[in-house]
């Protein structure tokens, strides 16, 4: 019972748990590679100081509208399209099978006036986007006015949903796309403001 | 023959016993219903109910995020038990807390499962390819990358602990391995926090999520941690080293450190040799006698591992002692008479339990064990036995040569102890030992709240 065997090292027994703790902190370097926030790189409109009265102002229900804080109307008449490295073959093919009529020239150039949507009041605050038309009524721009920002992670969070929303929303051209996973809530209000603008362009 | 220092002085007095617990049985299943009825309400509160019914994407999101959150909270309840918390350990005993962890570590993997699944099927929800969800999800969205590391932690932790698995491993290199599992609970914090539906938005819940790990983290430091530092600080010393067979020993442990300890007979400890080649090892030994100021007297069996060392100490060596721990005591036999059924060294807590019991316990020890020299401690038992008008029966031999054929079934332990039924029984020894007097005792009619049992697992 009592044979002479060596005692165990340390070493022996303790190198699987630091080789798994060697390989956890080589997946994570390899692996984080966050997306760049591009939200502030995104904007409509590249000259806010041009208060022209908006062509269409959606007669914005007093319940969705932030009571006492003005609405800048950013309409303005000659936005340059906005550079978007969008359209992957996913988007296109998406397009085309779009029961929407087929885009002539022109009718699918994203010249239409950049119309606000309605503030929409959600659990974690205001959501406002704005959007471009096309001629065939297509969402061909879109971008978040205002978002829930009262917490540091409502920014966060939005932060990262906004450019996803942006995509998707041109993806699909028009207001029915789904949310962004941890975003439900700016996602859901991003779909109301929008579909507004659709509805009253 | 017995090594022995001289540094004992003054007459022993009894150690002070351990205090009982703050908390009733009831109160504890109250508390941890309460928090997973707070989790589940977290995200109740945020619509996760009434988004199951709201297609696909919202669906599985909603399962997700229910189950990511369900699978924090039974990590945490697990790490609690394991943090041994004096209050909690008290109620319990730790050998149902190491089973408690071990049914929630499941549960936590099997949700942690379903987590990640239904996450990936609300990712391809609006049809972007799988392989994309996947990138998303392993270091693409803000936090992902190490909350992924930490999901191979627990799966890890998981595959080792799986009984087929574990058992071809040694303790330690299982135990290293498993401490991983608190980097992979610390890991997948930052995602609950940053991406969680059900967190990120609500400041209130947040601040219940981050003081509940902060709690359970304190729980950690203090009770785990904290404790253990102390016992290294100080240490007791081996006062004394009695061979008591071949491969069987009682070393005695003492120092004025002792006085710091709360044990009551029945009680185990954790012990760690401070020496070279072993101070990274601790490992379960019962006490063998009553505690006292002059020592804590523990009986040692060479399993082949470090026990085989233990015996061999020279006197002085700093031994770390962890506990006691263990509710199998006199204290839930009184007023009760008493029986003992003990297998081998597992007798070390019957002689602890018989020296501290009255006249009107009667007590009886069954003491099985393979071989004559195998039986330690009788003469002591019967000596004690004496004084509180109880008895030792042995059983000594191979099962095989036994004249009965089957001695813990329930006809042959009433046939010994006729009056069974209304005795508490305390249950020692090795795992077969314990599951066969366990299903003899139901059947001889001892009603099991009346049984009282430690699994020794190492």
């Amino acid at each position: 019972m009592s044979s002479k065997r060596p005692p165990v090292s340390l070493a022996r027994r303790v190198w699987p748990a630091v080789a798994v703790a060697g390989a956890s902190a080589a997946f994570v370097t390899a692996l984080d590679r966050p997306t760049q926030f591009i939200s502030d790189t995104v904007s409509l409109t590249g000259s806010q100081d041009s208060a022209v009265p908006a062509t269409l102002l959606p007669a914005v229900d007093p319940t969705t509208t932030v009571a006492g804080q003005p609405v800048n109307p950013v309409a303005v008449t000659t936005i340059p399209p906005i550079p978007v490295s969008v359209p992957a073959p996913k988007t296109t093919t998406k397009a085309a099978t779009t029961p929407a009529p087929a885009p002539a020239a022109g009718a699918g150039a994203c010249t239409g006036q950049a119309i606000n949507g309605p503030v929409v009041q959600t659990r974690w605050g205001p959501v406002q986007v704005q959007a471009q038309l096309t001629a065939a009524h297509r969402v061909c721009n879109v971008i978040a006015l205002q978002t829930p920002n009262s917490h540091n992670r409502s920014v966060q969070i939005n932060n990262y949903a906004k450019p996803i929303l942006h995509k998707r929303a041109i993806a699909a051209g028009s207001a029915q796309f789904n949310g962004v996973s941890g975003a439900t809530i700016t996602s859901r209000g991003y779909q109301a403001s929008l579909q507004y603008v659709i509805d009253h362009a | 023959m017995t090594r022995e220092s001289r540094s004992n002085r003054g007459p022993a007095r009894p150690l002070r016993r351990p205090r009982p617990s703050a908390l009733f049985g009831r109160d504890m299943w109250l508390v941890m219903w309460a928090f997973l009825f707070c989790v589940v309400g977290l995200w109740a509160r945020h619509g996760g109910i009434s988004l199951l019914s709201k297609g696909w994407l919202d669906g599985w999101l909603s399962i997700s995020g229910v189950t990511g959150l369900l699978a924090s909270a039974c990590g945490l309840i697990g790490i609690v038990l394991i943090a041994r918390p004096r209050t909690l350990e008290r109620n319990l005993g730790l050998d149902k807390m190491f089973v408690w962890h071990r049914y929630l570590g499941e549960g936590m993997a099997v949700l942690v499962g379903i987590h990640i699944v239904s996450a990936v099927i609300a990712g391809t929800a609006d049809g972007t390819g799988l392989w994309a969800v996947i990138r998303n999800y392993t270091g693409r969205q803000p936090y992902m990358a190490i909350a992924t590391v930490g999901g191979l932690l627990v799966l890890m932790v998981t595959i080792t602990s799986l009984k087929s698995i574990r058992r071809q491993m040694s303790y330690e290199t299982w135990y290293f391995v498993h401490l991983t599992a608190y980097a992979g609970l610390a890991l997948s914090f930052g995602h609950e926090i940053v991406l969680g539906t059900d967190l990120a938005d609500d400041s209130l819940a947040r601040w219940f999520w981050v003081g509940v790990h902060v709690l359970v983290l304190v729980a950690v430091l203090s009770g785990r941690w904290g404790r253990l530092l102390v016992s290294v600080v100080r240490p007791l010393r081996v006062v004394q080293v009695q061979p008591l067979g071949d491969d069987i020993g009682a070393i005695l442990l003492g120092g004025s450190a002792i006085n710091r300890l709360e044990a009551h007979g029945g009680q185990f400890c954790m012990l760690r040799v401070l020496r070279p080649g072993l101070w990274w090892q601790s490992h379960p030994f019962s006490l063998s006698a009553a505690p006292t100021t002059s020592g804590l007297r523990f009986t040692i069996k060479d399993r082949g591992d470090a026990s085989s060392l233990i015996n061999k100490l020279r006197i002085g060596t700093r031994v770390a002692v962890e506990g006691p721990y263990g509710v199998a005591t006199p204290e839930v036999a009184v007023g009760s008479k008493v029986l003992c059924i003990v297998g081998g060294v597992g007798v070390a807590p019957a002689r602890a339990m018989l020296e501290l019991l009255t006249p009107d316990q009667q007590p009886i020890v069954l003491y099985r064990a393979r071989s004559k020299g195998d039986l330690v401690h009788l003469d002591e038992m019967q000596d004690i036995a004496k004084r509180v008008d109880g008895e030792v029966l042995t059983l000594v031999g191979p099962s095989i040569s036994l004249a009965v054929k089957d001695p813990f079934s329930g006809p042959s332990l009433k046939r010994a102890v006729p009056d069974i039924a209304q005795r508490t029984v305390f249950v020692c020894g090795p795992d077969s030992l314990v599951h066969a007097a366990r299903k003899g005792l139901k059947a001889a009619g001892v009603p099991s709240e009346n049984v009282h049992f430690e699994m020794v697992w190492w």
